[in-house]
C-alpha cells in the first residue's frame, strides 16, 4: 500500500491550448522508458483536467521514500541525453507547458480514517482535486467530517495529503472519485446541505487511461498485475 | 547543497509572536540558517522571510521537520501563522559559484518573478551578465537570485538586491528603466521569443532581522 511512501510529488501542469494531445504523448509514450532509467517512481495515477481554476491542467503523482533519492533521480532524468534532444526540440516552437507546479506532500493522518479495506482495483468515474485550508477547515467544522458527508454522498476518497513543500503548511489536497458527473454533482448538493457556507476549491479531474489509479493510490507492485486482472 | 526559502505570514497585530516561534527554532537550524527578513514598509505587512542551506534533506527533514510539526504552525485554532511555504531553490543559471548572501542594514527587494517556461537558462545567463553590472552601477547589489525547483506556478526566480535605502532603490531602478543596455536586452528577448523573459515581479521590501 502507499503507506510506504513517506512523500508525494504532485506535479501540476497548465496546458498551453491545445498542447493537451501531444503531452499524453509525451508522458503515456515517451517519457515512462525514461522514468525507469533513471529511477523516477513509477506515477500512481495521470489526469487531465479541463474544469477548474487552473485549466487546461495535466497532473500526474509519484511516490517516494526519500527526497533525496527523488532529487538524485531528477537530476539524472534531466541530464539524459534522450530528454535533452526531447527538450530542445520543445523549446524551439514546439512549447507544450506554460507553468508547472512541483509540490512535496505527505500522507494526511486524516486518511487513514478513509482508506478503503476491500479489493484494489482501478478507479474511474470523474474526480476532484481539493483544496482545504487547515484554518478554513476549522471554521466548517473539520476537514474529517466534510470528507465523511462527500464519502456518503457517493464518494470514493483515493488519497488525503498535506502540503510539506511547495504550498503554504495546514493546506491539505484531497483526491475524491465519482462513479459520474452527475454523481458529483449529487453529492455537491448534499454537501451544501450541511456546510452551506462553504464551497470547496475544486478542479474536476478526469483520470487517463494510461495512468489510471488504484483504490487508495496504491501502487500497482503492491498487488501484483494478478490482483488487477480483469480490471482494466 | 540545497536552499530552502520559507515564506510566513502573521496575523495583522500578531507578528511578534509568529517570529518568536519561528524564532525558537533559530537556536536548532544553527549554521543551516542563512538569514532571516522582516517586512520594511507598509509594502507587504506581516511576512517575513528565512534563507536555509541544507546538505540533503535528510538533514534538513531531522532539523527542520520537528519544527515543521510545530503545533503552532499547523493548528487550526487561531494560529499565529497563517501561511507558512516552504520552497526548495537553486542558484539560477550562470550564478557565481559563490553568492554574497552576508545579512547587512541595508534594504532588501525580493524579488519573486515568473519566467516564460523553457526562458530560465537564457534569463539566468543574460541576468548575470547583463543585468546584474547595470544593477551594481545604478547603486545596488545583488545579493543571489534562484529558480524555484521545488514549489508553485514555477519557474519563477526569487531575486534578491540589497540598497542602501529607498532613496537609492528608487534612484537605481529609475536609472536601470533607462539603461540602454538593459532596454536593448528587452529588445532582443521580444525580437527572439516575442516576450521578455521575465513577467512582472511581486515585490518585497524586507530588513535583515537579527535575532531578537
Amino acid at each position: 500500500m502507499t503507506g510506504t511512501s513517506r512523500y508525494f510529488e504532485l506535479r501540476l501542469y497548465r496546458m498551453l491550448p491545445t498542447r493537451m494531445p501531444d503531452f499524453h504523448d509525451l508522458l503515456g509514450v515517451q517519457v515512462p522508458p525514461l522514468f525507469e532509467k533513471c529511477g523516477v517512481s513509477r506515477p500512481l495515477g495521470f489526469w487531465e483536467s479541463y474544469a477548474g481554476p487552473y485549466s487546461p491542467l495535466f497532473g500526474y503523482i509519484l511516490p517516494w521514500d526519500s527526497i533525496d533519492a527523488r532529487m538524485a533521480a531528477w537530476k539524472r532524468f534531466y541530464a539524459d541525453p534522450v530528454w535533452q534532444r526531447k527538450l530542445a526540440a520543445n523549446y524551439a516552437g514546439a512549447q507544450r507547458v506554460d507553468r508547472p507546479s512541483v509540490l512535496i506532500l505527505r500522507p494526511s493522518d486524516l486518511w487513514a480514517r478513509f482508506r478503503g479495506t476491500g479489493p484494489i482495483r482501478t478507479v474511474d468515474g470523474v474526480h476532484e482535486m481539493r483544496f482545504y485550508d487547515a484554518s478554513a477547515v476549522v471554521d466548517c467544522g473539520g476537514l474529517g467530517e466534510r470528507v465523511a458527508v462527500a464519502k456518503d454522498g457517493g464518494a470514493e476518497v483515493l488519497v488525503i495529503f498535506d502540503a510539506w513543500i511547495g504550498l503554504p503548511l495546514g493546506r491539505r489536497v484531497v483526491f475524491l472519485a465519482w462513479p459520474d458527473e452527475a454523481a458529483r454533482l449529487v453529492g455537491l448538493a448534499a454537501e451544501r446541505q450541511v456546510f452551506p457556507d462553504d464551497t470547496p476549491r475544486t478542479q474536476v479531474m478526469r483520470p487517463i487511461e494510461y495512468g489510471m489509479p488504484l483504490t487508495g493510490l496504491s501502487r500497482v507492485d503492491s498487488v501484483g498485475s494478478a490482483g488487477l486482472r480483469g480490471q482494466r | 547543497m540545497l536552499f530552502e526559502l520559507s515564506r510566513y505570514r502573521s496575523p495583522t497585530g500578531r507578528f511578534s509572536e509568529a517570529r518568536a516561534l519561528v524564532e525558537g527554532g533559530r537556536g536548532a537550524l544553527g549554521d543551516h540558517l542563512l538569514g532571516m527578513w522582516g517586512p520594511d514598509g507598509g509594502a507587504v505587512p506581516d511576512r517575513f522571510l528565512a534563507l536555509c542551506l541544507w546538505p540533503d534533506f535528510e538533514t534538513r527533514e531531522r532539523v527542520h521537520g520537528a519544527l515543521l510539526d510545530d503545533p503552532g504552525q499547523r493548528s487550526g485554532v487561531d494560529p499565529a501563522l497563517v501561511d507558512t511555504e516552504h520552497w526548495i531553490v537553486t542558484a539560477s543559471a550562470g550564478a557565481p559559484g559563490e553568492i554574497a548572501l552576508m545579512q547587512s542594514d541595508e534594504l532588501y527587494e525580493f524579488r519573486f518573478q515568473e519566467v516564460v517556461n523553457g526562458s530560465q537558462p537564457a534569463a539566468g545567463r543574460a541576468f548575470w551578465e547583463r543585468t546584474r553590472p547595470e544593477i551594481e552601477a545604478a547603486g545596488g547589489r545583488v545579493a543571489g537570485q534562484f529558480d524555484v525547483a521545488l514549489g508553485p506556478g514555477r519557474p519563477v526566480f526569487v531575486t534578491i538586491l540589497a540598497w542602501a535605502d529607498h532613496p537609492a532603490l528608487f534612484v537605481g531602478w529609475r536609472a536601470l528603466d533607462r539603461s540602454p543596455a538593459m532596454v536593448a536586452g528587452r529588445q532582443a528577448e521580444t525580437g527572439g521569443a516575442g516576450r521578455s523573459n521575465f513577467e512582472r515581479p511581486e515585490q518585497w521590501l524586507m530588513r535583515s532581522m537579527p535575532p531578537s
